[in-house]
């Protein structure tokens, strides 16, 4: 019995050193290497780990598939660049007028959906979405189908959050992300994330244990679209141009949607190795295939998801989870 | 002490009375036992209690207070908790992580839930099954799973669906001393049940439902010789030749 948990803890240990090794590793990447490209990319990850963590809230946890997170995301990024083009406004305040803005457009517009169940509110999501990114377009105001540039104001500014070199973003975007795991970590263990599971594995159950179901997918709602919003304005720094279909268009929804569940959704890694596998995919067909097939990587993302529902349906981090656990149990019988 | 209730409540599906002007009262650290034949209407008498369905019409009274057509998890954190009749564990988490899920209606800590999880567990004897993923556990520990984590939301009232329908003999008697481990700590019980040789041996008091109506109420040996039980039974031919 001691064996075993001591076994137990130097796996714990072994753990924590891996993601210990993991973060030094991420925090010094950047002194490594000083190609813009492999920083590029690494951006890339960080911020769709965070989206597709964004996304897995609401429709990992609650399992309210939703295809329509690009609506927060967008929102997120038109509040604050609103803001600063118009009123000088600092980013970072203005992320945070998207996280609220966006949180009562989510409340208005997606609330009415949280009673569909399954496959119609996954459906309703695409229309909701939609109307957001349509009303976008057609609104001179906010830029139309053109969409906002943002002009370079300083050449390196927090304030601004603006950076000539990519190397701020690279730790902006991980220092999102770490606070965001974390933040996720604490939930995963509170009573909100074990009724969130509740809800997805069986409303009624939940309901009969106490559960106030709507107000609990309420809160996941908002969560969801807060941390879509957040980094929505990550986006607009960093690429310094947004417009509808970039940022609430269909594909960043659906990549949202698929890298989280090639990862594993319901999980707190899940979605994130979900980024490290396929945004490298990813680039790799932007780069070699050029502008010519723009969205070819969603072909192979799904090919990468017919075979993960196949092969593993708890996504490569329940695989790989199930993997360790079955070597762990041989290995404690073993002894 | 009265701890419910139940006065003239009816519900209709679409035309179907499914529980009609149906009325009961239940005294604190009591077992009522509810028979019936299939389609009486006792699972839709639960549902209407514990608020899953709104009443037609009539009031529900738990502890002096009026809690008709309050949602479910208002119902639940008022102190009546529910198994269904057939269980509906959280499939995809263990079965203490199911549990803690009612523990939760009490507490907002973690490790506070746990430990209520863990006295719940081990009260219904399911304590080596704790990490064990609910579904993969046989449908008897699943109705088990189901009591444990009813019983974790602390319920002053504890309303069982069936607990032993389809239960092998050994898991029957498991399933008797559990609830008789849950009577102990004072938790008063409404169970339903098909079989009359089961619910005789348990309830105190037994209501007999028909057609949505209550035929029978009293002592378990005075509903079991109640002819109107036995017509409602076996038919009228039995009837008749007693
Ligand atoms: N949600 C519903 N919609 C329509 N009819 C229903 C609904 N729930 C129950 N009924 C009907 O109400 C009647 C009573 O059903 P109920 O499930 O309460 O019976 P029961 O006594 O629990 O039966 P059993 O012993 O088979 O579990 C049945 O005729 C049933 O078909
Ligand atoms: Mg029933």
């Amino acid at each position: 019995m001691l064996r075993i948990k001591m076994l137990r803890s130097s796996l714990k240990s072994k753990q924590l050193e891996l993601l210990l090794m993991t973060l030094i590793a991420l925090c010094i990447a950047p002194l490594m290497s000083k190609s813009t490209y492999f920083l590029h990319v690494m951006i890339m990850i960080f911020f769709f780990a965070f989206a597709n963590n964004a996304w897995n809230i609401l429709s990992g946890y609650v399992g309210l598939v939703s295809f329509g997170h690009g609506a927060f995301l967008g929102l997120g990024a038109y509040t604050s660049t609103l803001l600063l083009l118009n009123f000088g406004v600092s980013p970072w305040i203005g992320m945070i007028a998207g996280v609220i803005l966006t949180s009562i457009v989510a409340a208005a517009l997606f609330l009415p959906l949280l009673k569909l169940s399954g496959h119609f509110f996954a459906l309703s999501t695409i229309a909701v979405r939609e109307i957001i990114r349509l009303v976008f377009e057609y609104t001179p105001y906010v830029g139309g189908a053109m969409g906002l540039t943002i002009p370079i104001i300083a050449s390196s500014s927090l304030y601004y959050f603006q950076f000539s070199s990519k190397i701020p973003y690279y730790y902006i975007a991980l220092t999102l992300l770490l606070v965001q795991i974390l933040i996720l970590y604490k939930m995963e263990r509170s009573k909100v994330g074990y009724y969130f599971i509740a809800i997805r594995e069986n409303e009624e159950t939940a309901k009969a244990l106490g559960v106030d179901v709507k107000r609990y997918k309420i809160i996941a709602l908002v969560l969801s679209a807060s941390f879509s919003a957040v980094i929505g304005t990550f986006y607009a720094q960093y690429f310094l141009y947004i417009h509808p279909n970039s940022t609430m268009g269909v594909l960043i929804s659906v990549e949202m949607l698929l890298s989280a569940v090639i990862g594993g959704s319901g999980t707190l890694l899940g979605p994130v190795i979900g980024a490290f596998v396929l945004i490298p995919v990813e680039t790799v067909c932007r780069v070699y295939l050029g502008g010519m097939w723009e969205g070819f990587h969603l072909v192979i993302y799904g090919i990468l998801l017919i075979s993960v529902s196949i092969f593993a349906p708890g996504g490569i981090y329940g695989k790989a989870s199930g993997l360790l656990e079955t070597l762990r149990s041989k290995w404690r019988k073993g002894k | 002490m009265k701890l419910l209730d139940v006065d003239n409540v009816t519900k209709n599906f679409k035309g179907l009375v499914a529980v009609k002007n149906f009325s009961f009262e239940l005294e604190k650290g009591k077992l009522l036992g509810i028979i019936g034949p299939n389609g009486a209407g006792k699972t839709t008498l639960f549902n209407l209690i514990t608020g899953f369905y709104p009443v037609d019409s009539g009031t529900i009274t738990f502890k002096g207070e009026d809690i008709t057509n309050l949602k479910p998890h208002e119902i639940c954190r008022k102190g009546i908790a529910r198994t269904f009749q057939i269980p509906k564990p959280l499939g995809a988490i263990s079965v203490l992580d199911n549990i803690m899920i009612g523990a939760f209606n009490r507490v907002t800590s973690t490790s506070k839930a746990r430990k209520i999880a863990e006295e719940s567990i081990s009260l219904v004897a399911l304590s080596q099954y704790g990490s064990v993923k609910a579904n993969k556990l046989p449908v008897a520990f699943q109705k088990t799973l189901a009591i444990a984590s009813s019983l974790a939301t602390q319920p002053k009232l504890l309303l069982l669906d069936e607990p032993f329908a389809g239960l092998s003999p050994t898991d029957t008697e498991r399933t008797l001393i559990t609830v008789d481990n849950i009577r102990k700590t004072g938790v008063t019980i409404i169970l339903i049940e098909h079989l009359m040789r089961i619910i005789m041996k348990v309830a105190d008091r037994i209501v007999v439902m028909h057609h949505g109506e209550k035929i029978s109420e009293g002592k378990p040996e005075e509903v079991a010789g109640d002819p109107k039980v036995i017509k409602a039974y076996l038919g009228e031919k039995y009837a008749l030749r007693k």
